[in-house]
């Protein structure tokens, strides 16, 4: 919080830096253990829209209610 | 039941997974890697504190390289802690960062309103401006960060501890504990459990490794 008051750019810069490193890791997760990887928010986003797409388009091929 | 067939089961099983969360927990040293390689291993009741203040244990934080090295080879030791567990210890909730993140995109929003309408800012609002902004995007990064967490989690598994044996092993004693592996994944019952419990623990840990990847380990830190 101090630094924070004093020089909030380089808090920001530790913050940039320290969100990369946890990328770096995340990555090493998906690179080597995939099934392990927790979708992030955008990312279970896009699933929940992609499912929600899918489901409908699946219902009107078969001509079947769709059951949300 | 034998330490292969815990390692096997691990596999199999549904893990929990790892997030962002996990990321940041491990980055800001918030997972400590903690024994003793004499045959007194800690027991789960112990405390931080006892195992912090007790000669006989040697407590460490990864550091960064140690961490990629522990994700690729034995990442199961850090999903075994949960990922409400990290937050449950975090001071700050994403209702608070949310509602901070509002009221200071407010304020950059009314002082970039007036700057667009000629209206004057004083030196005192320029200043703020400048602050919330940075805190507004450091929010943002830090959005899955778990905040104030005061004493780092303690790997209490017996995987954990041999994989900080294995860490902790001189070129020599890794040598023995790879000879040991080799020889108890070949069925060699002679070794057994006998020898330093540093290289005994070490050992387990390297018999895991063999079986995915044969000649990675002590080199790659």
């Amino acid at each position: 919080m101090f630094i924070a008051l004093l020089a909030p750019e380089l808090l920001l810069y530790l913050a940039i830096s320290e969100r990369i490193n946890a990328g770096i890791l995340l990555r090493e997760v998906q690179k080597f253990h995939p099934h392990l990887v927790k979708p992030g928010m955008l990312v279970g986003v896009r699933n929940w829209i992609r499912e929600r797409v899918k489901s409908k388009e699946v219902s009107a091929k078969c001509h079947s209610p769709v059951i949300y | 039941m034998t330490e292969q067939r815990r390692y096997d089961l691990i596999e199999q099983t549904s893990q929990p997974p790892f997030g962002l969360v996990h990321a940041f927990y491990a980055v800001m040293g918030g997972f400590a890697l903690y024994g003793s390689f004499d045959d007194d291993n800690p027991t789960a009741e112990e405390s931080f504190f006892q195992i912090s203040t007790n000669p006989r244990y040697t407590v460490e934080v990864p550091n960064f390289d140690i961490l990629k090295y522990i994700v690729e080879h034995f990442p199961h030791i850090l999903t075994d802690i949960p990922e409400e567990y990290i937050l449950d210890q975090a001071a700050s909730s994403s209702l608070s960062k949310a509602l901070l993140i509002v009221q200071v995109a407010w304020f950059c929003t009314n002082c970039a309103s007036r700057v667009f309408h000629g209206l004057p800012l004083s030196l005192l609002e320029v200043s703020t401006a400048a602050h919330a902004f940075c805190t507004l995007l450091t929010y943002l990064v830090w959005w899955s960060k778990p905040i104030n967490v005061a004493a780092p989690t303690l790997m209490r598994e017996k995987e954990a501890r041999e994989v900080y044996a294995l860490l902790k092993c001189s070129d020599g004693e890794y040598n023995k504990a790879l000879e040991m592996a080799q020889k108890r994944a070949a069925g060699d019952s002679s070794t057994g459990t006998h020898g330093p419990g540093k290289i005994v623990l070490a050992a387990n840990a390297l018999r895991h490794l063999l079986r995915s990847q044969p000649q990675s380990g002590h080199q790659a830190l």
